[in-house]
C-alpha cells in the first residue's frame, strides 16, 4: 500500500486539456524507412499536451497504448517525459486503447480511452483533397481530463508555475547576461485553450509538440457558433409545434362540442 | 437336606458360578387388578370399569346401615303467625309471618311488668299469650345498604361548598335523590326533576354528569373538611383524588364515543380500518422518507435543515470560539476581496471564469503586486504570496481568480468522481434512459446537423450542449403529444361525420366501415400523422363514401409510433384516381401546411405508383404487340 493520501480538497476540479489522436501517411515517406511488405500507410498516434499549455508529465506519468494484436509488441509504454507516441507501419484501421497512468500524488487508478486510428483521407471532397495533397492524415481529438476533489500534494504540483518550463527557451537576454529561460512565444502559457490557432512554437518540426495548434479558443467558438445555430433552428420546431397545438387545442373545443351536441 | 440351591447345583457340576447381575430379582408383588370388594356401594362391573386406581375423589355411598325412623315419629312442629319489625324500616310497620316455635328447654316465666323479655307493641294492641325467643334481628334488615350521605350544615355550604347554578335547595334536592336512589346515576339522572322555587314549573333540565360533578365536588370538599389533606390515608386520598378529577366534559364525550361506536354500521367499521391502515402506512413511509431525506441531506452536505440542529452545534464554548473564528475569517476574506477588485479593474484576462466570491482567498500584501495591463495579454509579472490565510476549505483558496483561470480549477460536476473526462459528459448528455429515447435524439440531432462527437469538449461547449439537448426533450414531448392530439381530432371528426352519415344511411358506409376494420392491421409502418392517414378504396361509386374518414384504423396505428420524417406508405393497390386524393386531403387535413406536406407525400407517392402502373401498362401493351 502506498502511503495515505493526504486529505482531498472539496469543491474543487482541476482540468486539464490534452490531444489524442494520430497521422498517417502514404508510404513511402521519408519519416518510416522501410517498411514491410504489404503495409500502406505509415501512422504514428500520439497524446499530447496543448502547445502553449503546461507539462503533462505533471500528471500523466506513463501512456500504454494497446495495438492491435497482430503487432508484435501490441502494447507499447512510454514513460515520461519522453512524447508519448507510437510510429508503425500498417494498412490497417483499428481501435487503439490508451492507457492513462497518473501521477502517485494524484493517487487515482488509470483510465482507459479509446481512439480510433483513422488511415484514410476522410471529411468532404476539399478536405479529402488536401489531405491526399499533403500526404497527412490527421485525426485528433481534444479532451478534457477533470480531476474531482484533489489531494493537497497533486494540487500543489498543479499549480506551480514549474509545468510551464518546458515551453522556455534558453536565451540570451542580452551581452554579458547569464542565458536564462524565457516564454518564447506571444501568448502567456496557460491551460486553458489559447486565443488563437498556434503556429508551431519551436519552429523545427512540423509535427512535434506544437503540432496541436490548431485547437484554439477560436475553435471552441466556431463549435459553439454551430450548437447556437442549431439551437435557433430547434427554436423554431419548437414554435412550430407550440402554434400547431394551440390551433389542434381548438379543433378539438369545436369538435367537442359539436359531438357532444349531436 | 435343604433344597438343593441353583448355586450348589453348578457347584456339584462344576459349572462356573454366575455372577448374578441378569439375575432376576424376586418377583415383586404386582398388584393385578384388584379386587375392589372394599367399595360396597357400587357393582362389580361398576368398579371394574373405573380402572385400577381409586378416582380421586372417592364416589362411594355408603348404604345406610339403618334408616331413621326417628324423624317419622317426631311431633309436629309448631308455626305461629307472628309479627315481626323491619329494622330497615323507618316506619315502624310491623307485619306478621309464619315463624317456627322453637321448643326452648328452659323458659323463663315472663316477669308481669315491662322488663325482661321485651314484648313489642304490637300496632293493633294485640296481646301475646307466649312471646316466643326474643326477636331476632329481621334476617333480611341487613340488606338494606344506605348510601353514605354526605351532609353539611347550612353555615357549611355557605362557606365551602357555594357554587355556580347551583343553589342550596337543589344540592340538598340532589342529595336527596343520590342517597335514595343509592348512587345509580341513570336513575338519578332520569329522576331529577328539580323545580326551583323562584321559577314556576320549569324542572331545570341536568345533565348526568353535571349531576355527577356536583355531588362529587360536594362530597370531596366535606371530605377535605373532615380530614386534612395531610392526614388522610390512602384510601382515603385515593378516593379524594377521584372526586376532584372528575372532568364532566370527558365524560360526556367518551360516553358519546360509546354510542356512537355501539350504533356504527358495517359500513363505518371497514372505513375506519381502512383509514387506520392508511394512516399506519403514511407513518411508515414517513419514516422512511425521512431516513432518504436525511441521507440526501448529508450527501449534498447541505446544513441541517431544523433550528435546532443549528443551534446545537454551538452549545459549547469551544464551538462558539470556532465559529467566531470562522466568521471573522470569512469577513476578512469579503473585505479583502472587495478591496482587490476595486485595485484592479482590468486585471483578469479575458478568458478568466467567474470567480467564486467565498472561495477566494485573502491575501494582504499581493493587491499591488499585481499590475494592471494595458494589452490583452497578461505577462506574470511578480508572483502572488502564497502566504495568505487558510481559508476555510484549504489550499484551493489560496490562489486568485486568475490563477486559477490559468490551471483550470474550479468547483467540481459531481461529488466523489474522481477522474472524469469531458467528452464523458457530452456523450452523457446525448444518451437518455431508454434506447428509443436516445434514438430519437440522436436522429434529430443529425437532422441539426451536429456530428456524432463535438471534437471541443469544454466547460462551454458542455453547457451549451445541455441546452440544446433540454430543448430536444421539449420538442419529442410536444411531437408526442401533436400525435395524440391529432389522434382525438380524427376521432371526434370521424364521429361527426358518422353521425352525418348516418342521416344517408347507405350501406357504402357500413361496408367501408367493415373494411376499414379487416384491413385495419394489415398496414402499419410509415404512417406520419393521422389527419393524412387515408385508407383509399377504389371502385366505389360517388363521393360519400370516399369522403369518409377511416378513424378505426387509425387509432390502432398511430398509438406509439416514433416521429420521423418518413414519407406516407399508402396502400398502393386501390390508388386510381388522382383528384379523388386531392380533394380529400384537402378537405381532411385541417390546417394548410398539412396539407401542402400531404399533398407532396402523396404526389410523390402518386408518381411512383403511375410509374408502376406505366410500366405496367407498358408490359402489357408489348405484350399485346407481341403476340
Amino acid at each position: 500500500m502506498p502511503a495515505p493520501t493526504s486529505k482531498r480538497i472539496r469543491n474543487t476540479q482541476l482540468r486539464r486539456h490534452f490531444i489524442i489522436g494520430n497521422e498517417s501517411y502514404v508510404l513511402p515517406h521519408p519519416l518510416f524507412p522501410d517498411p514491410p511488405d504489404g503495409h500502406t500507410k505509415g501512422w504514428k498516434v500520439y497524446v499530447r499536451p496543448l502547445p502553449n499549455g503546461p507539462d503533462m508529465t505533471t500528471w500523466l506519468k506513463k501512456v500504454q497504448l494497446k495495438l492491435h494484436h497482430t503487432y508484435a509488441n501490441a502494447s507499447r509504454t512510454i514513460e515520461a517525459p519522453g512524447p508519448f507516441e507510437v510510429s508503425e507501419t500498417g494498412y490497417g484501421e483499428f481501435g487503439v486503447e490508451i492507457r492513462l497512468y497518473f501521477a502517485p500524488e494524484s493517487g487515482e487508478k488509470a483510465v482507459y480511452r479509446e481512439h480510433y486510428l483513422v488511415l484514410a483521407p476522410y471529411g468532404t471532397d476539399e478536405q479529402k483533397a488536401r489531405q491526399e495533397r499533403e500526404n497527412l492524415v490527421v485525426s485528433e481529438r481534444l479532451e478534457t481530463i477533470e480531476f474531482n476533489e484533489p489531494t493537497h500534494d497533486f494540487f500543489k504540483t498543479m499549480v506551480s508555475e514549474d509545468q510551464f518550463e518546458w515551453l522556455k527557451v534558453l536565451e540570451g537576454r542580452g551581452k554579458g547576461r547569464k542565458k536564462e529561460l524565457v516564454f518564447h512565444g506571444e501568448t502567456e502559457p496557460t491551460a486553458q485553450l489559447p486565443e488563437r490557432p498556434i503556429a508551431a512554437v519551436h519552429g523545427d518540426s512540423g509535427t512535434g509538440m506544437a503540432a496541436g495548434g490548431a485547437w484554439s479558443r477560436l475553435y471552441e467558438r466556431q463549435v459553439l457558433g454551430q450548437l447556437q445555430q442549431s439551437g435557433a433552428s430547434l427554436d423554431q420546431a419548437l414554435e412550430h409545434e407550440r402554434r400547431e397545438m394551440e390551433s389542434r387545442r381548438r379543433k378539438m373545443e369545436e369538435l367537442g362540442m359539436a359531438v357532444a351536441a349531436k | 437336606m435343604a433344597g438343593a440351591t441353583g448355586r450348589d447345583m453348578r457347584d456339584m457340576l462344576g459349572l462356573p458360578t454366575e455372577v448374578d447381575a441378569p439375575r432376576p430379582p424376586p418377583l415383586k408383588k404386582q398388584k393385578t387388578a384388584e379386587k375392589r370388594t372394599a367399595e360396597r356401594g357400587m357393582a362389580r362391573e361398576v368398579s371394574a370399569l373405573m380402572g385400577e386406581r381409586a378416582p380421586p375423589v372417592a364416589v362411594i355411598q355408603t348404604k345406610p346401615k339403618y334408616k331413621s325412623k326417628s324423624q317419622r315419629l317426631q311431633k309436629v312442629g309448631k308455626w305461629e303467625w307472628a309479627p315481626f319489625e323491619n329494622q330497615a324500616r323507618q316506619d315502624g310497620l310491623v307485619l306478621k309471618h309464619w315463624s317456627k316455635r322453637k321448643e326452648a328447654k328452659i323458659r323463663p316465666k315472663p316477669l308481669e311488668g315491662t322488663d325482661g323479655v321485651t314484648a313489642p307493641t304490637d300496632a293493633d294492641g294485640g296481646t301475646r299469650t307466649e312471646a316466643p325467643a326474643p326477636e331476632a334481628p329481621y334476617k333480611f334488615a341487613r340488606y338494606n345498604v344506605q348510601v353514605e350521605r354526605p351532609s353539611y350544615t347550612e353555615e357549611v355550604y355557605i362557606n365551602h361548598l357555594q357554587k355556580d347554578g347551583w343553589s342550596k335547595e337543589e344540592t340538598d334536592y340532589l342529595m336527596d335523590l343520590v342517597s335514595e336512589y343509592y348512587q345509580k346515576w341513570p336513575v338519578v339522572h332520569d329522576r331529577y326533576e328539580f323545580k326551583p322555587s323562584d321559577h314556576s314549573d320549569q324542572p331545570k333540565t341536568r345533565s348526568l354528569e353535571d349531576l355527577k360533578a356536583r355531588y362529587y365536588y360536594v362530597s370531596a370538599i366535606l371530605l377535605r373538611l373532615t380530614t386534612p389533606i395531610s392526614s388522610m390515608n390512602t384510601a382515603q386520598y385515593s378516593l379524594y383524588e377521584t372526586l376532584t378529577n372528575f372532568n364532566p366534559a370527558e365524560e360526556s364525550s367518551r360516553k358519546n364515543l360509546a354510542a356512537g361506536h355501539l350504533t356504527r354500521t358495517a359500513l363505518e367499521a371497514q372505513e375506519e380500518e381502512l383509514l387506520l391502515k392508511e394512516l399506519q402506512r403514511i407513518m411508515l413511509s414517513q419514516k422512511q422518507m425521512e431516513v432518504e431525506r436525511r441521507d440526501i441531506r448529508d450527501r449534498l452536505g447541505y446544513p441541517p435543515s431544523t433550528n435546532a440542529g443549528i443551534a446545537m452545534q454551538y452549545n459549547t464554548s469551544a464551538a462558539l470560539a470556532i465559529l467566531y473564528q470562522n466568521l471573522l475569517a470569512a469577513d476578512k476574506n469579503k473585505r479583502n476581496q472587495r478591496m482587490r477588485h476595486t485595485n484592479e479593474p482590468a486585471n483578469t484576462p479575458a478568458s478568466a471564469q467567474a470567480p467564486q466570491p467565498a472561495s477566494a482567498g485573502g491575501r494582504d500584501g499581493s493587491a499591488t503586486h499585481r499590475d494592471s495591463l494595458s494589452n490583452a495579454t497578461t505577462t506574470p509579472a511578480g508572483r502572488p504570496s502564497r502566504a495568505s490565510l487558510p481559508g476555510p476549505t484549504g489550499a484551493a483558496n489560496d490562489l486568485t481568480p486568475a490563477e486559477k483561470a490559468r490551471f483550470l480549477i474550479s468547483p467540481p460536476e459531481k461529488a466523489g468522481s474522481s477522474i472524469s473526462f469531458g467528452s464523458d459528459r457530452l456523450h452523457r448528455l446525448r444518451t437518455m434512459k431508454s434506447t428509443t429515447q436516445t434514438q430519437k435524439v440522436g436522429a434529430v440531432l443529425t437532422q441539426l446537423n451536429i456530428p456524432e462527437t463535438l471534437h471541443v469538449p469544454s466547460q462551454r461547449v458542455a453547457d451549451e450542449f445541455e441546452k440544446l439537448v433540454g430543448r430536444i426533450g421539449i420538442l419529442l414531448d410536444l411531437r408526442k403529444n401533436r400525435e395524440k392530439e391529432e389522434n382525438e381530432i380524427a376521432i371526434r371528426s370521424a364521429e361527426k361525420q358518422l353521425k352525418a352519415g348516418t342521416a344517408a344511411g347507405t350501406e357504402g358506409g357500413e361496408r367501408e366501415e367493415s373494411r376499414v376494420e379487416s384491413s385495419a392491421p394489415a398496414t402499419s409502418e410509415g404512417r406520419r400523422s393521422s389527419a393524412q392517414q387515408i385508407k383509399l378504396e377504389g371502385g366505389d361509386g360517388g363521393n360519400r363514401g370516399v369522403r369518409k374518414k377511416r378513424s378505426a384504423s387509425l387509432t390502432s396505428e398511430t398509438s406509439g409510433r416514433s416521429t420521423s420524417f418518413k414519407p406516407l406508405a399508402l396502400d398502393t393497390t386501390f390508388a386510381l384516381k388522382p383528384e379523388w386524393f386531392e380533394a380529400m386531403i384537402l378537405t381532411l387535413a385541417q390546417s394548410v401546411e398539412d396539407a401542402q406536406i400531404a399533398r407532396k407525400n402523396l404526389v410523390f407517392q402518386l408518381a411512383h405508383n403511375h410509374r408502376i402502373m406505366l410500366t405496367f401498362f407498358a408490359l402489357v401493351a408489348t405484350g399485346h404487340q407481341r403476340h
